[in-house]
C-alpha cells in the first residue's frame, strides 16, 4: 500500500535569483545565479548531484526545449537531466521529480531548478494562448487571456454570494495590498512598493471586475533545491527542510463542459489541498498551517483558494480578509515574501520560489519578514484557467 | 405549384448614421451627402455569417434533412477559390448528399440564383433549394457608395409544398453594362459616372424587366400589391415609379435611410419586407440591378399566414439596433484603416486545414456529443463522458448545439486579449438541455451584460489569417433580440 | 450614504507589476442639478502575465456633498461623496463623459 511522500526526502540546500526584468540576463544567467546560492546553502560538492530536473515552460521564445539548457548552463557532468512543463506548476514538477527519485532509492542527491526568461518576446505578457493550445482549441477557444479567464470566477463568486462589486473589489484590493507591503520587505522581488487599499481601488479595469493590482506580471527569474534522503539529511545541514506531501490535480474536463460546477472554486484545488492534506497527516489546516505561498496570479484566485485549501469556510473568506487573517502578523501569513504580486510570474521558477519561501521561513532566516515559529509551509501553484487548470500543493516543514 | 416556402433575414445590429460618416469624409467630397442611417456588419460579421443569419431564420421550425440543395450569392466572397456554400451547409449541418452552389459577380445573383432553383424545383431534381444571400460591401472611404451601401442578408426557401408565394413568372434582361466593376485583386469597386449609370442603365434596366414579366403575366400595375426595386439615386427611384404608373404605396420601401442598398441581398431582403405585410393573392415583383436586370412575380398563398410571425425577419431586426457612433471603428472593422495590431495580434498559428476536416461539424456546424448512456450533451464531442458517475465509452451520438438557447453563466470585459473592438467579451453558455462551453460574446456591451441573461448562438467569423489568405469561422454567443 | 474621498496627487504615477496609472485631472460636471466629482488619468498595463493595453479612464467618486471639509495625514484634502449606485444616473453620465472625455473605460466607485 502506497504511503506517500511524507518525510521520507529533505530539502538541504536552495537558492533563489532576484526577480524582475533581467534585460542583461539569459536564462544561462539566471540557471547559474540560483544554482550558486542553492550550492553554497546546501554545502555539497556539485559532484555529489547525480540526476537533475529542469522546469521551464515557455522556452521555446528563449533558449529552446528538452533539459538541454540546464545541462549545458551548468555543465553536469553528463548526468540524467530530465525537463518538466506543466503550465505554471513547471517549478513544482521539477521539485516533486527530484523528490521522487530520491525517494525511489534511485539517487542519493538531486538538484531541481525551474527557469523562465520571458523578457525577450518583444511585447509584454505571455506569448498569445491560441498559439499554445493545439490545433482543435486554435479553432473554438475564445480569444481570452489568464485575466479574464480568472476575472469571470470573481463574476460568479460576487453573484452567488450575493457581495455587491464594488464591496468585491474592496475585499479583492485588501488581498493585494498585504502582498505589496509584504514585498517591501524581501529584496529579491520584482516590484518594491506599499499600496494603499484606496490606491489599488482608483486604478482602472483590466478584465472587469478585476482591476491594474489584481494581476500579476510578467518577470525573468530562476529558483533552486538540492533534494537527499531524509534519514541522512541532518548530516548536511542542522536544519533541513522535510518534504510533507507532494500532490498534483488535473482537470478532468468536468468543470468547463458539465453543468454541475458552479464557477465559485477551484474544482482540482479542492481535491489537491485534501489529498495534500491526507499525504502530510494534517487534519485541521486552519490550525496547522503555519505560513502559505498560494498562486495568487490574480487576486480574486488568492481569495478563493483560501477556502479550496480549508483554511477558510466557502464563502467566508472575505471576512477572513477583513480580520486579518493572511497578514504578515495574522494567524496563517499569506505570500510573506510578497507573492506573485510582487515577483512576478517567471513561470518555470514561481513554484520553487515559493518553496524558497518557505524553507527560508521554517528555517529562521526570512529576515524582516520572519514570522513565530512556523513549523509547516504550504505552496500552491494554478496554472490554466478556474474551467480547465492544474493544481500543485507542497507542504514542507520540520 | 413552386414557390417560397419560408423566408428570413439578417440585418446587423450596429447602425450608423450617414452624418458620422459625412462628418468624418464629407470635406472631400462634399456631394455625397445622404440622410438616413445604414446598417453596418460588426468586426466578426462578413458575407458568409450574415448568409447564415439569414439562413438559420429562414429555417425556423424546418427540418433540416429535407433540404437538398443550398445556393449562396454574394458579390463580397471572402475565397475566390473556397465554395462558401459548402461552409454554410456544414454551418446548418445539412445533410452531405447535397447540391451546392456559389453565385456571384454581378449584383444580380441573388436573384439569378433564386431563378435556378425554381427551374431545379419545377424541373423535379430538387425539392427544396435554400437560397442566401448576403453582401458586406466596401465603399471606399469619401466616396458616395461609402454612404449608400449598407449590410445585410436574406434567405429564401424554394419548394413546391407548403408555398407561401408562388414564383408566377420572371423576365431577365442581361446587357454588359459597366457601371461599376472591381479587378482582379481589388478592394474597392470602381464606378463610371453617375449620370450614364442612371440614364443609360438603371432607368432603363429595371422599367424594362418588370414591364416584361408583367406583360408575360398578363397584367398590369394596377394588379400588383408591391413593387420592389433597388434604390441607387433617390429621385430616380421615384422615377421609375411614376414613369411605370405606380402609386406610392405601391412602392416597396427600399429601407435606403434604415439599411442602405445591400447589393446581392437586396432583392431578397425586400421580399421579405413585403411578406411580412402581404395578405394571400397579392401579386408582388421584385427586382435586381446589375449587368441588366431581373423581375420576378410571386403570388401569395394562404400559407403565408402559417409562418408570419414565426420569423425576426426584417421587421424585429430592424427593430434590434444598436448605434456605430464611431466613423473609425467602422473603417477599422473592414480593414480599410490599416490598425497597429501589436507584436502579439499580429502573431497567427497556422489553421491546420487536416484538423478543420475532422472537426468540421464541431467548428462550422457547432455540433457536439449526446452521451446515449446518460444523455448527456457536450461540446466539443467526447469519446468519453463528461459526466464524472457515467464514463461511458464511445457511446455518443451527434448533438447540435448551435439551436439551442442558452443562459450566461459567467462573462468577462478583457481589455488584454486582442480584439479589434476591445474589450473583448467572453464567458460560459449554459445550453437549455444540457451542456456547457466557453465562447466569445459579441453584439454586446458590459453595462448590457448580466450574469444568468438568456443568450443564442451566432456564426461568426473568428479570425482572418491575412498571409494564408485564410477565414476562421466559428460561433459566439450573442444576446437574444426577442 | 456618502463616504469619504481623498484627493489625488495628480500627475504621480502608481506602479503595480503589471503597468501603472496616472491621474491627470480632477473634475466635476452638473448632472440633473447636482456636482458630479470625476478624476481623468491614464494607464498602461506593459507587463501583465498576459497581453499588452493601456487606456484612458474615468473613475467617478460620486455626487458632491461636501467640498474639501478637512485634509488627510499627508495633507490631501478631503471632500464627502455620495456614491453614484442607480443605473439610469450611472447610464446617463456615461453618455455625458463618453461626449466630453476621450476615454475608454468610465468606472463609479
Amino acid at each position: 500500500m502506497a504511503e506517500g511522500i511524507k518525510d521520507k526526502v529533505a530539502i538541504i540546500g536552495m537558492g533563489c535569483t532576484k526577480f524582475g526584468e533581467r534585460w542583461d540576463m539569459g536564462s544561462e544567467d539566471l540557471i547559474v545565479e540560483a544554482f550558486k546560492e542553492c550550492i553554497e546553502d546546501a554545502g555539497i560538492d556539485r559532484k555529489e548531484i547525480q540526476a537533475a530536473w529542469y522546469g521551464s515552460c515557455f522556452d521555446e521564445v528563449n533558449v529552446g526545449k528538452a533539459a538541454t539548457p540546464l545541462s549545458l548552463a551548468l555543465k553536469l557532468p553528463f548526468l540524467p537531466v530530465t525537463r518538466v512543463e506543466n503550465f505554471c506548476a513547471t517549478g513544482s514538477e521539477a521539485l516533486r521529480g527530484a523528490a521522487y527519485a530520491v525517494a525511489s532509492g534511485a539517487y542519493d542527491i538531486c538538484l531541481a531548478l525551474g527557469c523562465e526568461k520571458l523578457k525577450d518576446t518583444g511585447y509584454g505578457g505571455l506569448p498569445e494562448m491560441a498559439n499554445l493550445m493545439g490545433t482543435k482549441n486554435r479553432l473554438i477557444m475564445p480569444g481570452m487571456t489568464a485575466p479574464g479567464g480568472f476575472a469571470m470566477m470573481a463574476t460568479r463568486y460576487f453573484a452567488k454570494y450575493g457581495i455587491d462589486p464594488d464591496e468585491g473589489k474592496k475585499i479583492l484590493a485588501r488581498v493585494s495590498q498585504k502582498s505589496h507591503a509584504n514585498g517591501v520587505k524581501n529584496p529579491k522581488a520584482h516590484l518594491r512598493s506599499e499600496v494603499t487599499e484606496e490606491q489599488i481601488l482608483k486604478a482602472p479595469m483590466i478584465a472587469w471586475p478585476l482591476g491594474l493590482f489584481d494581476c500579476c506580471g510578467v518577470s525573468d527569474g530562476a529558483a533552486a533545491a538540492i533534494v537527499c534522503s531524509a534519514d541522512v539529511a541532518k548530516s548536511f545541514r542542522p536544519d533541513p527542510v522535510y518534504v510533507k506531501a507532494l500532490q498534483i490535480a488535473i482537470s478532468s474536463g468536468e468543470e468547463m463542459m458539465y453543468t454541475k460546477w458552479d464557477g465559485t472554486y477551484i474544482e482540482t484545488a479542492t481535491r489537491c489541498g485534501a489529498r495534500a492534506y491526507e499525504e502530510a497527516g494534517i487534519k485541521n489546516p486552519r490550525e496547522e498551517i503555519s505560513l502559505m505561498e498560494v498562486h495568487d496570479c490574480f487576486s480574486i484566485t488568492e481569495l478563493v483558494t483560501y477556502e479550496d485549501l480549508q483554511i477558510s469556510p466557502r464563502g467566508k473568506a472575505a471576512d477572513d480578509v477583513r480580520d486579518g487573517f493572511f497578514e504578515l502578523d495574522g494567524k496563517i501569513p499569506c505570500q510573506p515574501d510578497g507573492g506573485l504580486k510582487c515577483f512576478g510570474h517567471p513561470i518555470g521558477a514561481s513554484g520553487l520560489r515559493m518553496m524558497y519561501e518557505v524553507y527560508k521561513q521554517i528555517q529562521g532566516k526570512a529576515g524582516d519578514r520572519q514570522i513565530k515559529d512556523p513549523k509547516v509551509g504550504l505552496t500552491h501553484n494554478m496554472g490554466g484557467f478556474p474551467a480547465m487548470n492544474l493544481i500543485s500543493v507542497c507542504i514542507a516543514g520540520l | 405549384m413552386v414557390g417560397i416556402t419560408s423566408y428570413g433575414a439578417y440585418i446587423p445590429r450596429y447602425r450608423m448614421d450617414r452624418s458620422i460618416v459625412y462628418k468624418a469624409m464629407g470635406w472631400l467630397n462634399p456631394a455625397t451627402f445622404m440622410r438616413g442611417e445604414k446598417a453596418v456588419a460588426n468586426f466578426d460579421e462578413d458575407s458568409v455569417t450574415m448568409g447564415v443569419a439569414a439562413g438559420i431564420d429562414c429555417l425556423t421550425g424546418i427540418d433540416r434533412d429535407e433540404i437538398d440543395a443550398i445556393y449562396f450569392a454574394t458579390t463580397t466572397s471572402p475565397y475566390k477559390e473556397r465554395q462558401v456554400a459548402e461552409i454554410i451547409a456544414t454551418a446548418f449541418d445539412l445533410r452531405s448528399d447535397i447540391r451546392t452552389a456559389d453565385f456571384g459577380a454581378s449584383l444580380k445573383a441573388g436573384t439569378t440564383a433564386l431563378l435556378s432553383a425554381r427551374d431545379a424545383v419545377k424541373s423535379g431534381s430538387l425539392k427544396n433549394v435554400i437560397l442566401c444571400a448576403s453582401d458586406c460591401r466596401v465603399g471606399k472611404p469619401g466616396s458616395a457608395q461609402e454612404e449608400l451601401f449598407g449590410d445585410a442578408a436574406a434567405s429564401v426557401i424554394f419548394g413546391d409544398s407548403g408555398v407561401v408565394a408562388t414564383l408566377e413568372d420572371s423576365c431577365s434582361v442581361s446587357y454588359d453594362f459597366i457601371d461599376h466593376w472591381k479587378g482582379d485583386g481589388q478592394k474597392f469597386d470602381r464606378q463610371w459616372e453617375d449620370r450614364f449609370i442612371r440614364d443609360v442603365g438603371y432607368k432603363k434596366f429595371i422599367i424594362e424587366s418588370i414591364s416584361g414579366v408583367l406583360k408575360k403575366c398578363g397584367l398590369e400595375t394596377k394588379d400588383v400589391a408591391k413593387v420592389a426595386y433597388p434604390c441607387l439615386y433617390a429621385g430616380d427611384h421615384k422615377g421609375i415609379g411614376r414613369n411605370l404608373g405606380l402609386d406610392p404605396a405601391q412602392v416597396q420601401d427600399p429601407m435606403i435611410d434604415k439599411v442602405g442598398y445591400t447589393g446581392t441581398s437586396n432583392p431578397l431582403l425586400l421580399l421579405v419586407a413585403a411578406l411580412e405585410d402581404a395578405k394571400p393573392g397579392d401579386n408582388i415583383i421584385i427586382t435586381s440591378f446589375g449587368n441588366g436586370s431581373e423581375a420576378l412575380l410571386f403570388k401569395v398563398t394562404d400559407e403565408i399566414e402559417n409562418i408570419r410571425g414565426n420569423r425576426r425577419g426584417v421587421k424585429k431586426h430592424l427593430a434590434a439596433k444598436r448605434e456605430l457612433k464611431s466613423y473609425n471603428k467602422a473603417v477599422s472593422f473592414r480593414d480599410t484603416l490599416p490598425i497597429e495590431k501589436g507584436i502579439r495580434g499580429e502573431i497567427m498559428a497556422p489553421t491546420a486545414l487536416s484538423e478543420l476536416w475532422r472537426s468540421r461539424k464541431q467548428v462550422l456546424g457547432l455540433c457536439g456529443s449526446k452521451c446515449k448512456s446518460c444523455g448527456t450533451p457536450q461540446f466539443p464531442s467526447q469519446r468519453i463522458c463528461v459526466n464524472p458517475d457515467c464514463l461511458a465509452m464511445d457511446q455518443m451520438e451527434d448533438y447540435r448545439f448551435s439551436d439551442k438557447k442558452g443562459t450566461l453563466f459567467t462573462y468577462t470585459a478583457d481589455s488584454l486579449a486582442y480584439s479589434i473592438n476591445p474589450p473583448a467579451l467572453y464567458g460560459f453558455n449554459n445550453f437549455e438541455g444540457g451542456g456547457r462551453y466557453w465562447f466569445d460574446l459579441t453584439d454586446a456591451d458590459l453595462e448590457s451584460v448580466k450574469v444568468d441573461m438568456p443568450v443564442e448562438m451566432s456564426f461568426r467569423r473568428k479570425y482572418v489569417d491575412e498571409e494564408k489568405g485564410i477565414h476562421g469561422y466559428f460561433w459566439k454567443m450573442v444576446p437574444i433580440i426577442d | 450614504m456618502t463616504r469619504t474621498y481623498t484627493h489625488e496627487d495628480l500627475n504621480n504615477e502608481v506602479r503595480s507589476i503589471a503597468g501603472y496609472y496616472l491621474p491627470e485631472e480632477e473634475k466635476t460636471l452638473n448632472h440633473s442639478g447636482r456636482q458630479v466629482l470625476y478624476v481623468v488619468g491614464r494607464a498602461e498595463i506593459d507587463n501583465s502575465c498576459c497581453g499588452v493595453a493601456g487606456c484612458r479612464y474615468v473613475i467617478v467618486p460620486g455626487y458632491v456633498v461636501v467640498w474639501k471639509n478637512g485634509m488627510d495625514e499627508t495633507g490631501r484634502p478631503l471632500s464627502e461623496v455620495e456614491p453614484i449606485v442607480d443605473e439610469d444616473s450611472r447610464r446617463k453620465i456615461i453618455n455625458i463623459l463618453q461626449e466630453e472625455e476621450t476615454v475608454t473605460q468610465i468606472d463609479f466607485w
